[in-house]
């Protein structure tokens, strides 16, 4: 990752005229992300009252570095452009929706920006973040974005990672983001009109930070329809052969240890509002299968909730499954997963699932994805008979108050003992459930 | 043939209880695209209104005017439900404009549509926007852009083509189907159906979870249906249509209404020659990569989801 040298950013919160706050460090030695992070501390920092506004929302309209050269050496300069919540829908959670463009295919970039236009939610903020470590391109890319017709209806900044890859400008857009829940778009793919409603209605039933899942339709295109000879942006979109659905399956756990069935537009995480320490990044380890590993974190943490209407359009290319360097990465990347998966985490112990399969007569060194699914059915057997035994158990205690201290002794060393034999627990709600987990480090 | 570059446009949009601001992002989006045409091109825009209360007021018109560089905004509330079909041949009944583009209320366009559209325009032909979010899973020829049908979401049609044809069927296909039936008849007078691969137009579709196909409402269902028989009937294809009223009897609960209606506007239909038929069929079939017709129904029928397989049609026709 290219460093930013003899630089620092210095910050100014303002509205149109008046200048709230500045804050200038060095960034000499530090990589983007870092840089990202620590504009997030500060903005946290900034006592609100003391501005004397009521000011509850930072929209980032100006997030490009805009070079101002002094004696001492190059400075950026970033200006924050502050709202009133009364502006921008109050009471609704508001969402960041994170776009990672390579800038080469502004096009197809403006056609996902436009079906976020009609969305029938509209507290959310668009966070377009170009990978890319060239300054001119993030210059032409925020000349596009401001040259769109529609590009003072939407809430929308860019920003600028200056790292190459899948997964930084995630990251970078995760530090930058505002919103209570964070979802993602690529930029050639669609929302559709209720996309962004249907995360937000489910939030409306549960009282705690809660991963969201709804279901996207695959749009197959058909390759061969292209010539191949011209380069990536004067390519038209090739011919959508079929639609198909495999990514509205109901949600199950265990089925998504054993690979990627929630594409990243498919989910929405609660950012943590109080502690950056805690937010779940994506792995930079990995370039694919990274919203795997992404979701699969965030539910270890939150409950999830399934959400079953379609709100979106992935638009799958066949080019990419037939190329060998992608092939090769997303091998890596998903043994790669797969192994985290196994090495144990917050519901799982350490090995479980290669005992599991050992106890079953498998060859754990040549254990593959077939091999976990012809598994699924009987481990799911297994699971449900588990939480059959903990859901009778808790059933009779939703009551706490009704419990005496023995009685709630009692369940607790039960639950443990089901905990230790059990690779997984489903049940999360339930508030005897959320106090034993974290009093057993689980959290 | 290449386009005059000096001709006209003129657009026209049916109303029926859409939103105002829903009618405004598409005219800003119209506006934008209409600056980026090349030479620059004099556009007008007719909203005829079948809402039972005006969508637009006068101060709507005048504010959004204010703020098109490009377009002229004619706006005119009908007091009454014309329907889709009629209500397009109003708007562009003796048009002097060279070329008509049919356009949906609920529809976005992205600033080089309206460019991509005349690339492929030869005055000649019609020429249809992809639709995004949802798109048709119809094939079109690459190189040369031919289709099976047209969508008349976004659709650039001659005037003179339109007018030789009478507009859309507004006595037989009011409001579903009138596009598919246009560009077919279009076909069959001449003019090919054409798909401009760089020009995309935003529609406002959904999907049902449950049917896994593109969400309609219940009148929306059963008018396809309707329409469905209707264009059978229309084009003569006999034993399909037999063959759909014995698996509607059968499947559907809305069949005697459905029977009905299609009784009813059976009578106004004219009928379509067969040889004719029998060449657009084979035109289809010859030309690209084969018939998809009536996919569109399929999509927007979840009825006829099951049956109307996008293979199995492709084999009744070449059989």
């Amino acid at each position: 990752m290219s460093k930013n040298r003899n630089s620092s950013i210095r910050i100014e919160l303002c509205d149109e005229e008046t200048q709230f706050s500045e804050y200038e460090d060095d960034f000499s030695s530090v990589d983007g992300t870092e840089v990202w992070r620590r504009i997030n501390v500060f903005l946290k920092q900034i006592d609100l009252d003391n501005i004397g506004k009521s000011l509850e929302i930072f929209e980032l309209t100006e997030m490009a570095p805009q070079k101002i050269l002094e004696s001492n050496g190059v400075h950026y300069k970033i200006k924050l452009k502050c709202m009133n919540r009364s502006e921008s829908g109050a009471g609704s959670p508001l969402f960041t929706v994170i776009i990672r463009t390579t800038g080469n295919r502004n096009e197809r970039l403006e056609r996902a920006l436009i079906s976020l236009l009609n969305q029938d939610f509209k507290n959310f903020e668009i966070l377009l973040v170009l990978s890319s470590t060239s300054e001119k391109m993030f210059a032409d890319l925020r000349a596009f974005v401001n040259s769109l017709w529609f590009s003072s209806e939407v809430r929308l900044a860019t920003v600028w990672c200056n790292a190459l890859g899948r997964v930084a400008p995630l990251n970078t857009g995760l530090l930058c983001a505002k919103g209570d829940y964070v979802t993602f778009l690529d930029d050639d793919d669609y929302a559709l009109s209720n996309w962004l409603q249907n995360f937000s209605g489910a939030i409306a039933s549960v009282d705690a930070p809660t991963v969201l899942r709804q279901q996207v339709a695959c749009a197959n295109s058909d390759i061969e329809s292209l010539e191949m000879n011209v380069n990536d942006q004067e390519r038209p979109l090739p011919q959508v052969k079929d639609i198909s659905f495999e990514y509205t399956q109901p949600w199950s756990f265990f089925k998504t240890l054993s690979g990627n069935f929630t594409p990243i537009m498919a989910m929405a995480v609660p950012r943590n509002l109080t502690d950056l320490g805690e937010m779940i990044f994506f792995d930079s380890n990995i370039e694919l299968a990274e919203d795997w590993d992404f979701l699969l974190a965030n539910c270890m943490r939150y409950p999830l909730v399934d959400i079953p209407e379609i709100g979106a359009v992935y638009n799958r290319l066949e080019a990419n499954s037939r190329n060998l360097d992608g092939a090769s990465e997303w091998e890596y990347s998903f043994r790669y997963v797969r192994q985290k998966i196994d090495k144990g985490n917050a519901l799982l112990r350490n090995g479980w699932l290669t005992d599991y399969l050992q106890s079953q007569q498998r060859d754990t060194h040549t254990l593959g994805l077939k091999e976990i699914e012809d598994n699924n059915d009987l481990l799911n057997q297994q699971l449900l008979l588990r939480n059959q035994e903990l859901e009778s158990l808790l059933s009779i205690k939703e009551d706490e108050r009704v419990l005496t201290e023995i009685e709630r002794k009692k369940t607790e060393i039960q639950l443990r003992k089901l905990l230790r034999r059990s690779p997984l627990l489903m049940i999360r709600k339930n508030s005897l459930w959320r106090s034993l987990m974290k009093e057993c480090n689980y959290e | 043939m290449n386009r005059k570059p000096d001709s006209n446009l003129m657009i026209a949009v049916v109303l029926y209880e859409n939103e105002r601001e829903q009618v405004f992002r598409m005219l800003r989006s119209l506006d934008a695209s209409v600056s980026q045409l090349e030479p620059v091109r004099k556009a007008k825009i007719k909203f005829g209104d079948c809402s039972k209360s005006p969508s637009l007021t006068a101060t709507d018109v005048d504010k959004i005017q204010h703020q098109m560089r490009n377009l002229e905004i004619e706006y005119e509330f009908w007091d009454e439900n014309i329907h889709h079909s009629l209500g397009i041949n109003r708007l562009c009944n003796k048009s002097e404009e060279e070329a008509l583009l049919v356009l949906n209320p609920d529809s976005i366009l992205s600033p080089n549509t309206l460019s991509e559209l005349f690339k492929k325009y030869d005055g000649r032909n019609l020429v249809e926007a992809r639709q995004f979010p949802i798109e048709h899973t119809k094939p079109f020829d690459p190189k040369t852009g031919i289709t099976s049908w047209n969508s008349g979401c976004c659709l650039l049609v001659p005037s003179n083509i339109f007018n030789s044809l009478d507009g859309f069927d507004g006595e037989v296909l009011p409001n579903y189907a009138n596009d598919v039936d246009f560009s077919w008849r279009a076909k069959i007078a001449g003019s090919d159906s054409l798909v401009a691969e760089n020009a995309f137009v935003y529609h406002d579709k959904r999907f049902d979870a449950a049917t896994k196909s593109v969400a309609v409402s219940g009148l929306e269902g059963f008018e396809s249906k309707v329409s469905y028989l209707l264009m059978l009937r229309k084009f003569a294809c006999d034993a399909e249509y037999s063959k759909t009223i014995e698996w509607l009897y059968k499947n559907s609960s809305d069949f005697n209404s459905i029977k009905k209606m299609v009784s009813l506007r059976s009578t106004k239909i004219k009928f379509i020659d067969n040889e004719l038929i029998e060449s657009t069929f084979f035109s289809i079939r010859d030309g690209v990569y084969g018939p998809s017709n009536l996919y569109q129904l399929r999509m927007s029928n979840r009825d006829f989801k099951f049956r109307y397989s996008r293979k199995n049609h492709k084999e009744r026709i070449l059989n």
